[in-house]
């Protein structure tokens, strides 16, 4: 190994980090369109049952 | 038995019909007649050929397989958005069952671009003024024949994807030439060969892979057409 | 997917890049044999493009034959968005490397064409999307054309760079930690790109579980 590569590795862990930390955000917010949808099916159901 | 009758009942009405209107036949051979007379204007002056004997074969297979494909392009896409636009897809859809539709169709295709490339060919290396003599003639047959059976194939299929979309004009040749690149590659490859670049001995030992990529290729995409086409005909 | 599986991906990717970077040998075979460990960055990509490109075409296959249901279309769009995605990556790994090896970064090498040729492919296949409006025959037309291209896919990567005259090396011989890094890196990738694909799917069914919705008139 040589130290001349060290510089070039933190650049690429620094982007791969950022892409992770990017893809991290985006499930979030996957998951809470989800709950979002199944929230308004189940008051769907519930109205639809109640009528 | 009655799927080939059926196939030839379809060919022949695509000839019928082409030949009471023209339409494709005539823009086929103005397209192609306009690109030789641009080539003609553009390569030679008042001393001749400007191109050096050397590099004459590349150019001229170049310019073959432009031509070629951008015939196909103007002249085999009408085969099923005019039956969309006439309204006879349905009749058509009576008539025949879809493989035996496509079958007919890439057939008319095949024939009106196989036409072409034997009226164009010659022309284009008469003007290029390609040595004769290293000139591999039955290669050159086997490739611009194979290479005219893909691309009408290629092409009977996008036409009929492309027949579905608002947009047509451009569609068609943007959807075909990725999927015809390996086909234009071992094309003019093959027609270089063909042409006396390289080794000119032998049969067709010059152009052997060429050949074996040309006849997978026609092979990959009539089965491929013939196994979906029903998917998009039966809709 | 699991949190614990997410880190561990990440973890694991990391790793991987460390390892090229620190843990590779100079291969002496290579014009510039320090920075032959760029493969390691370069190939895994382009297997993530054949499968996301085979995945595309398998489920425009499931379209066509299990009864057109939406949800196979926008696995077979999401497949092709992210063959798109990683034959970029693969694109521009494969500059830098041709740019340090070969000395610059576009040789019209026949690999460099044939995955130009996919991304035009993949081009194309998006803007004869756009072109149809209704949402049953646009899946139906798309699928096939990406069949025709799934089919297509390993005539350009196979065949047409195998006969003619490249630049790629043929037969290098990479050592064992070169294997295993490489390895490592094609299951990180395939990782990441589940982990994306599903990520998409899970939205695009949300999505058309909110369009039934509003169907329904409660949205």
């Amino acid at each position: 190994m040589t130290a001349s590569l060290i510089p070039l590795l933190m650049v690429a862990l620094l982007i791969w980090f950022g892409v992770f930390a990017f893809i991290l955000v985006v499930d979030r917010r996957v998951s809470a369109l989800e709950r979002r949808v199944e929230d308004a099916q189940r008051r769907l159901g519930e109205r639809q049952a109640a009528r | 038995m009655r799927w080939a009758h059926e196939a030839l009942a379809v060919f022949v009405r695509e000839w019928r019909a082409e030949w009471r209107t023209r339409v494709a036949l005539s823009s086929v051979v103005l397209f192609a007649v306009v690109a030789l007379v641009l080539i003609a204007l553009s390569l030679r002056d008042k001393t001749g050929i400007v191109v050096d004997s050397d590099a004459r074969p590349s150019v001229a297979a170049a310019l073959l397989w432009v031509i070629l494909f951008f015939t196909a392009a103007t002249g085999l896409g009408r085969a099923f958005v005019q039956e969309e636009e006439r309204g006879t897809a349905l009749a058509l859809r009576l008539m025949a069952r879809g493989t035996a539709v496509w079958t007919g169709k890439f057939a008319a295709n095949a024939s009106l671009l196989l036409g072409l490339a034997a009226l164009t060919t010659p022309i284009l290396i008469g003007i290029l003024e390609t040595p004769v003599k290293s000139m591999n003639l039955w290669l050159l047959v086997c490739v611009l024949s194979l290479g005219c059976v893909g691309i009408a194939a290629v092409f009977t299929m996008t036409s009929a994807l492309v027949a579905q979309a608002s947009v047509k004009g451009g569609l068609l040749a943007a959807l075909s030439f990725p999927i015809l690149v390996p086909l234009l590659l071992a094309g003019v490859h093959g027609t270089k060969a063909a042409l006396g670049v390289g080794n000119p001995q032998g049969f067709f030992a010059p152009g052997t892979g060429d050949l074996q990529v040309l006849v997978s290729y026609a092979i990959v995409a009539v089965t491929t057409s013939l196994m979906l086409f029903d998917f998009v005909w039966n809709d | 997917m699991a949190t614990f599986a997410k880190y561990l991906l990440g973890v694991w990717v990391a790793a991987c890049v460390a390892g090229t970077f620190l843990w590779l040998r100079e291969v002496p075979t290579f014009p510039d044999p320090q920075l032959a460990r760029i493969v390691a960055l370069h190939l895994p990509n382009a297997m993530v493009v054949m499968v996301a490109s085979i995945m595309a075409g398998a489920f425009g296959w499931r379209y066509l034959t299990r009864g057109r249901r939406p949800l196979d279309d926008a696995r077979s769009k999401t497949a092709a968005v992210l063959a798109v995605l990683f034959c970029l990556l693969t694109t521009v790994t494969g500059s830098v490397f041709a740019k340090v090896q070969w000395g610059a970064y576009w040789n019209w090498d026949p690999k460099q064409i044939c995955i130009f040729i996919l991304l035009l492919i993949y081009a194309a296949y998006f803007v004869l999307r756009g072109g149809i409006e209704d949402p049953d025959r646009r899946g139906t037309i798309a699928a096939v054309y990406v069949l025709f291209a799934a089919v297509m896919t390993p005539l350009l990567g196979y065949v047409v760079p195998k006969y003619l005259p490249s630049l790629h090396p043929a037969n290098t011989r990479f050592d064992a930690q070169y294997h295993l890094v490489i390895w490592s890196m094609t299951a990180g990738l395939l990782g990441l790109y589940s982990w994306l694909f599903n990520l998409a799917v899970r939205q695009e069914r949300a999505q058309l579980a909110l369009d039934e919705l509003a169907f329904e008139g409660d949205f």
